[in-house]
Parts: C-alpha cells; sequence; structure tokens
C-alpha cells in the first residue's frame, strides 16, 4: 500500500497546477486511479485528486473538431455520440471492448495517456492526428506524438483535441489479444481522408507492447492518391508486414506479430472504405 | 485524514490512511460484502457503487469516497431483510452458487439496470464482463438479471 502523507482535491486547474510544482517529484496527479493505486512510486508521498478541477467533459465544435476533457471516464466517452460518430466510429471501436464496464467507469481518457503504457487508446488517437493540451508554467497544445516522444516533465495533461477531418474521412481500430481482458499482442488503428474519390491522407499506427503506436509511412503511401481499391488495401497490408519489426516475447513470435499487423491493416481499411460509403 | 461520505444511505466519518483502497477501508469498517478477490482490478468481487457508477472498490484510494455516495450489495435488502427483485431472480435462476462474485455481480447489474431497464442477453454480458464467476457458468446469472429486469418493470409499471 503506498505511503500518502497529503491528499489535495484543487477546486481548480490552477491551484492543481501549484500543488504540482511545490511538491517537486513527491507528488502525483490522481486522475481514476486505477493505475496509481497498484503502481505508486515510494517517494511519492501526495495526492492531487482532479476530479473537483473541472476537467470532464466531451464537446464537438462547429467546425467538426473534437474536444475530451482529460478527466472524461471511458464510459462517458462511449456515451457520447460525439465521441463515438467522430471519424466513422474509430473511438467506439477502440472503447466497446475496453477492459470492462468496471474499468471504464473509472478510468481517465488523460490518466491513461499520461500513464503511457501499452495502450488500445494513443494508436487511434494517433491515428486520427490528436493534439494535447499541457498545463505547465505556461500552457501549449502540441501534437500528442511530440508529446509522446518528448514528456515534459511535471505537467496537467488539461485535454485532447482531435480536428475536423478536411473532408470525408473515416476511420477504424482493431486488436489481437489472448482473451478480451489481456493486454493485446498488436493493435492497429488507420484513419483515411479522401478528396474526390482518391485518397488524400491515411495514417496507419500500430501498437505493441514497447512501442505506443508507429506510424507506417510505406503503408500511408502506398494509399495515398489512389482510390481506395483492394489491391490498394493489400498494397498497404503487405507494406506494414515488410515495415515492421515486432518484439518477440513469451507470447508471440516477431513473425506472428508482423502477421497480425497486415491482417489487423486490412481488416481496418475494409471498415474505413465501408464507412466512407456510408458518409460519401 | 478524515473523509465523510454515505454508505448504503447511512453517513460515514471515519479516519483513513490516505494510501488505502476504498476496498480495504470498506472492509475494515465492517461493509464486508464487499470482497477482497484480486485486488487488481482482474475480478470484479469488490465493486460497489460510487455515485451510481458500479466499479473496483480494489482500484480507488478510499479519499475518493470524501463527499460521494457508495452503495453495496449489503444496501439492497429492505429494512426487514427481504430480498431486493434483483437478488430474488438471481437465487431463483440458481445464479448463486458459492456467492464469492455475488456481491459485485449484484452492483454491476444494478448500474445496468439503472440505465437499460431491457437489457438484451448482449447487454448483460458486456455490463458485466468485468465479474468473474467460477461456479455458474454465466448462463444463470444472464437470466437472473433479465428476469430482475421483467419483476422491475412490472413493479414499475403495475
Ligand atoms: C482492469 C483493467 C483493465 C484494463 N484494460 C485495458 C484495456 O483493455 N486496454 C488498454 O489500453 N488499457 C487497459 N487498462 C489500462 C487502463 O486503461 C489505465 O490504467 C487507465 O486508463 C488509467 O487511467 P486512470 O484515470 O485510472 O489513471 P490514474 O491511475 O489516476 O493515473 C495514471 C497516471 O497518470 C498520471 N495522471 C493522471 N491524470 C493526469 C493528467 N491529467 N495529467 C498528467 N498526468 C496525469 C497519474 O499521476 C499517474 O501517474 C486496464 C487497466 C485495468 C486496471
Amino acid at each position: 500500500m503506498p505511503t500518502i502523507a497529503h491528499y489535495h482535491r484543487p477546486p481548480d486547474l490552477d491551484t492543481a497546477w501549484q500543488l504540482l510544482r511545490d511538491a517537486g517529484g513527491s507528488a502525483r496527479l490522481l486522475a481514476g486511479g486505477s493505475d496509481l493505486v497498484l503502481r505508486c512510486p515510494p517517494e511519492v508521498d501526495t495526492l492531487i485528486d482532479l476530479s473537483a478541477a473541472g476537467l470532464a467533459g466531451v464537446t464537438r465544435r462547429a467546425d467538426g473538431s473534437l474536444t475530451i476533457g482529460a478527466m472524461t471516464t471511458f464510459s462517458d466517452l462511449l456515451a457520447a455520440p460525439a465521441a463515438t460518430d467522430h471519424l466513422g466510429g474509430l473511438l467506439h471501436d477502440v472503447l466497446a471492448d475496453f477492459g470492462s464496464v468496471l474499468h471504464r467507469n473509472q478510468a481517465t481518457v488523460g490518466g491513461h495517456v499520461a500513464r503511457a503504457r501499452m495502450s488500445d487508446l494513443i494508436p487511434g488517437l494517433l491515428a486520427a492526428d490528436a493534439e494535447v493540451v499541457v498545463r505547465t508554467e505556461d500552457t501549449r497544445t502540441r501534437p500528442l506524438a511530440d508529446h509522446l516522444a518528448a514528456p515534459p516533465g511535471a505537467h496537467v495533461l488539461t485535454e485532447l483535441h482531435l480536428p475536423a477531418p478536411p473532408g470525408p474521412a473515416a476511420g477504424a481500430f482493431t486488436r489481437f489479444s489472448r482473451s478480451a481482458f489481456d493486454h493485446a499482442l498488436l493493435n492497429v488503428a488507420v484513419v483515411v481522408h479522401l478528396d474526390a474519390g482518391v485518397v488524400h491522407t491515411a495514417r496507419v499506427v500500430i501498437g505493441e507492447t514497447g512501442v505506443l503506436g508507429r506510424r507506417l509511412p510505406d503503408a500511408e503511401a502506398a494509399l495515398t492518391g489512389k482510390p481506395p481499391t483492394p489491391s490498394a488495401i493489400d498494397a498497404a497490408a503487405r507494406a506494414v508486414v515488410a515495415g515492421l519489426d515486432p518484439r518477440q516475447d513469451a507470447l508471440a513470435s516477431a513473425d506472428y506479430r508482423r502477421h497480425l499487423a497486415g491482417v489487423g491493416t486490412r481488416r481496418c481499411l475494409q471498415q474505413v472504405v465501408a464507412r466512407l460509403g456510408e458518409v460519401a | 485524514m478524515r473523509i465523510e461520505f454515505e454508505l448504503d444511505a447511512r453517513s460515514i466519518a471515519v479516519e483513513i490512511d490516505p494510501g488505502e483502497s476504498l476496498m480495504t477501508l470498506l472492509r475494515r469498517i465492517g461493509a464486508v460484502s464487499v470482497k477482497d478477490g484480486c485486488a487488481r482490478g482482474d475480478c470484479g468481487s469488490c465493486a460497489v457503487r460510487l455515485d451510481g457508477r458500479a466499479v473496483t472498490s480494489c482500484l480507488l484510494f478510499a479519499a475518493q469516497a470524501d463527499g460521494r455516495r457508495v452503495q453495496t450489495a449489503a444496501g439492497l435488502a429492505d429494512a426487514t431483510g427481504g430480498l431486493h427483485p434483483l437478488q430474488r431472480a438471481l437465487v431463483d435462476a440458481g445464479g448463486v452458487q458459492c456467492g464469492y462474485c455475488t456481491p459485485g455481480v449484484l452492483m454491476a447489474a444494478m448500474d445496468l439496470l439503472d440505465h437499460d431497464p431491457d437489457p438484451g442477453e448482449q447487454q448483460v454480458r458486456t455490463a458485466l464482463a468485468g465479474n468473474l464467476c467460477r461456479c455458474t457458468g454465466y448462463v444463470k446469472i444472464i437470466e437472473g438479471v433479465r428476469e430482475a429486469a421483467a419483476l422491475l418493470r412490472e413493479a414499475e409499471h403495475g
């Protein structure tokens, strides 16, 4: 059991940030708590509970972009049509089988991203080109990919921002695991934007333990500038298999993971094409 | 630190260790319908409702309950010990065997029925996906929850 001496529940973001800054390394932010209860580092003696700081909620802006507050639980996200409709259902794919209801009722989007371990959400967010808004001494917005590459030290993640796609667009996500409750061996998220029936932008992201989410440029190039035909999908899936250097562990060989990545990419792209048919 | 919360319609004020889990606290103050199964969020036997939503109390800090409403399976029966329709339906369906998972199942099912008075089999399965049962094989639990939904709808509409 963690030895905690101080517990704060600040009424707003400014106070939360000040408490975090002033405590130095001895404090942790507390969101849902599902990760922190199990993994509170021994040097931590202060918890800063964000539940009263006003960071929950999902908003769709007039331009079609989506803002997700850091303290939004997965259940509330799954119940928000603005989120589950975005990009044709990408977040619905991610969340429908995420943990269990008991977990989704507690765990938050911000705690999940900040925890930055094997994730079914981060690949989807990367495919959706998400930005994070982070409070430190100032407030800054930056791409999630940059945020994950360079953790900003003490910070409060306040919200995620998913930009509106420039035209018809859809995404899809799939995961492979031994059982629904196990960590994914590997997961795949894809987003495609069309312009006049031709793929304008494609993002293909593969996540696995150790690599939260990696884009596959060759697979994206195989799709770009052409209609998303079965042969283009096939080329993209083959580019994923060729371009991926997955891990090998007790659960699966690298070859098996490479195979899964190809299958997942093909399935996601087929789903994306079906969804694009609905929006076009 | 001292926290106050509502536990099954009673007001509780208690001194806690801010590092302890809600499950540990609840069992310490006698709410032992909350079971200590895996203590890592996998089995669901410690599930309680926090402001109405079913959650695993082993993965919450006790301090997170401060000022909030906690419900456990022990609060379902009426003052004379008469079973709640969900409890009755689960027993009648054969959905209770060793009983260890039952309190958590009840909390997850109550959360479901509050949001969806007429859940299909798939909805019940999804709602109970975080509650492990090693006795029943789940089918009887699912039938019991759906029967309870029917009883509660009848009670509502007469
Ligand atoms: C039973 C179970 C099932 C799971 N299933 C899945 C699954 O299917 N797929 C999957 O990908 N993951 C899964 N996970 C992982 C899970 O989603 C994360 O544990 C959870 O999202 C963490 O969120 P939280 O709000 O509980 O975070 P907390 O435990 O509160 O915080 C986690 C970390 O983030 C920090 N933090 C919290 N909020 C912020 C913030 N706003 N800014 C900066 N730092 C912050 C905290 O200090 C802490 O270090 C599962 C976990 C459990 C326990």
